[in-house]
């Protein structure tokens, strides 16, 4: 299944349309943020997927490459006075740059090694946001970042911008997930990665490029979070929020195309949901993390294709892998 | 002479910490070495064991001595409690189903004991705190002097424990290889429990002597735990010795940044000398390949 699946192409052009019409169908406005943000954080579940889903690399500085996207998107527009369609684009690099930064020296590191390495790095990234007052502002943060002024200036166009992006990037990762160098993402797993070398396969290289395109994902959803909020701060980009982007995976579906997508849309909506209870919210997230990893460890997703393929005698193709 | 004397000061101060980084990182390096099993919620064992030994002199009256013996106790519980809900479930399986377990279990439990206990900043009361001993010049702090002496008596007794007991033999055995100690007769869930319980009371110990030095706050142990993965790291994952020389040179060298250079250094020359060792000596300066346990 190289291509899109073009025998679904109605359930496509329905799902498009539905999209096409939310701003119609959602009026209160603080809703269509919440919409806006889901896309911001599909964007975050997406790219770490790539990582820890498909090359099977744990990575707990996420947030990381998502700081270095908003703040690098921030500080061009505010001191360069950059417009922000150039801003978003040079500010992704620079995250992919980052990422190929942090893969090179820890590519020999293993497993929880390789996890608390990534550790290491999102403390750097924060605690250099934090205390490079000329540059970052400190803990105060960044004020008053300006918005793509002129062509975006309400949340409806946001939302269609953000549709857009999103719809774009999953598209993007998804052609990639399906080409030559995405199959060769799960070859040099742990678990097999001297037969992928044996085969040709140079296991340095293609991790070092899924970092960056993971980078790269993670900064254009920090971009878009600069000037759609107009304020970033070091907390932002913590390791709380590494671990959110984290559960997103984990509890939709690590190493599934559609599972961190859903993580996603879950993980912004249930604060609404438990808005009642604001102060469990985070008790409830490590009890999901926990209880996912112990008793779901392939997450929702996986979990759900597991029943249609027990209730299909023909079975469901998997669609990340093909 | 002054600058002398300074720097004494200070290295006391850093040896206080380092011990507290190194009865942490014990605990994670044994976990590490004899079950192949990584705990990133051990930062919380410590938070608990400082919030215990509050608990106990503060709310109860207890005095502080015993409050802290009490701590371990809670600390032996807890350690129990983590290998039965959170790594016993997952051994065996994908090593990093344990990082992402108790990762999500050490977001549970500091959420909740903020929840508890509040966020406000507590202090334990100690009759030692007041104390100051002259040394040559070096004045020093009683309870500073009781936390460094009472950790190295404990790490003392730890490393005579694993080299020359029994059980300790049974854990090195476990480390060396969990299925032909299985065979020979070692019950590899009585020493993962074992291994959980010295743990948990070597960190909520940590806890309970640097309560009254530092505030206690229910993030203590995210930054803590921070600290002793580096410990645990640059000493060689699985090393005991290296653990102990990495804990307390750490904690000087933290103390001496802090000291002469600025507080805000502190964290980001710990994390970059981790990241530095990763990248050329990935298994530690005490670890060879390979080599795993005490």
């Amino acid at each position: 299944m190289k291509t899109l699946p073009y025998r679904n192409l109605w359930k496509w052009v329905g799902t498009g349309l539905l999209l096409l019409i939310v701003p119609v169908l959602v009026r209160d406005p603080y809703y269509l943020h919440l919409i806006n943000m889901s896309g911001l954080s599909i964007l975050l579940a997406a790219s770490l997927n790539l990582i820890t889903g498909f090359l099977g690399e744990l990575n707990l500085g996420h947030a990381a490459f998502y700081g270095v996207g908003a703040y690098a998107s921030a500080l061009l527009t505010m001191r360069l006075h950059l417009p922000f369609l150039l801003t978003l684009p040079v500010a992704s690099l620079l995250a992919a740059f980052s990422g190929a930064l942090i893969a090179y020296p820890c590519l020999r590191l293993k497993g929880p090694y390789f996890a608390i390495a990534t550790f290491g790095y999102g403390e750097i990234v924060r605690l250099i946001l934090h205390n490079w007052d000329t540059l970052t502002n400190g803990p105060l943060g960044l004020r008053g970042i300006p918005g793509p002024a002129g062509f975006i200036n309400s949340k409806v166009e946001y939302y269609y911008f953000i549709l857009t992006i999103v719809a774009l990037s999953l598209l993007a990762i998804w052609r990639l997930l399906h080409s030559q160098l995405g199959r060769t993402f799960w070859a040099v797993r742990q678990d097999s990665v001297v037969l992928a070398e044996m085969i040709g396969i140079n296991s340095t290289r293609v991790k070092v490029l899924a970092f960056m395109v993971a980078a790269y994902f993670a900064g254009v959803a920090g971009s878009l979070y600069a000037h759609y909020l107009r304020f970033i701060s070091p907390d932002t980009f913590s390791f709380l929020e590494s671990s959110t982007a984290l559960a997103m995976v984990i509890v939709g579906g690590l190493g599934t195309f559609w599972g961190p997508v859903l993580g996603a849309i879950l993980f912004t909506w249930l604060p609404e949901l438990l808005r009642s209870v604001s102060e469990y919210r985070m008790i409830f997230y490590g009890l999901l993390l926990w209880g996912s990893i112990t008793f779901l460890p392939q997450g929702i997703s996986g979990f759900l294709e597991s029943r249609i393929r027990k209730n299909c005698t023909t079975g469901v193709a998997r669609d990340a892998h093909s | 002479m002054d600058l002398l004397l300074e720097i004494a000061q200070q290295v006391i101060n850093g040896l206080v910490i380092g011990g507290i980084y190194t009865l942490m990182a014990l605990g994670m390096t044994m976990i590490f070495g004899i079950l192949d099993q990584t705990n990133f919620a051990h930062g919380e064992l410590y938070m608990l064991g400082a919030y215990a030994a509050f608990f106990f002199s503060m709310v109860l009256g207890i005095p502080y001595l015993v409050s802290v013996c009490l701590a371990i106790l809670v600390g032996v519980l807890l350690g129990l409690m983590y290998e039965w809900l959170i790594f016993r479930p997952v051994r065996g399986k994908d090593p990093l189903n344990a990082v992402i377990a108790s990762l999500g279990a050490s977001i549970f439990i500091w959420n909740a004991a903020l929840l508890v206990f509040g966020g406000a900043p507590r202090e334990i009361p100690t009759p030692f705190l007041g104390e100051k001993v002259n040394l040559l010049g070096v004045s020093l702090n009683v309870q500073r002097l009781l936390a460094l002496a009472v950790t190295i008596g404990i790490i003392l007794a730890l490393y005579w424990w694993i080299g020359k007991s029994r059980l300790g033999r049974a854990m090195r055995a476990t480390a060396q290889n969990r299925e032909v100690a299985a065979l020979m007769g070692i019950k590899i869930g009585r020493v993962a429990e074992l291994v959980f319980a010295t743990g948990g009371a070597l960190a909520a110990l940590g806890g309970a002597l640097v309560g009254p030095i530092f505030l206690l706050q229910p993030s203590m142990g995210l930054l803590a735990v921070g600290k002793a993965f580096i410990v645990v790291i640059v000493g060689g994952m699985g090393s005991v010795l290296g653990a102990i020389y990495t804990g307390f040179g750490l904690g000087v060298l933290e103390s001496l940044t802090v000291g002469f250079l600025s507080s805000a250094y502190r964290d980001v020359i710990s994390f970059a000398i981790l990241i530095l060792v990763l990248w050329v000596r990935p298994q530690g300066l005490f670890g060879r390949t390979g080599e795993r346990g005490g």
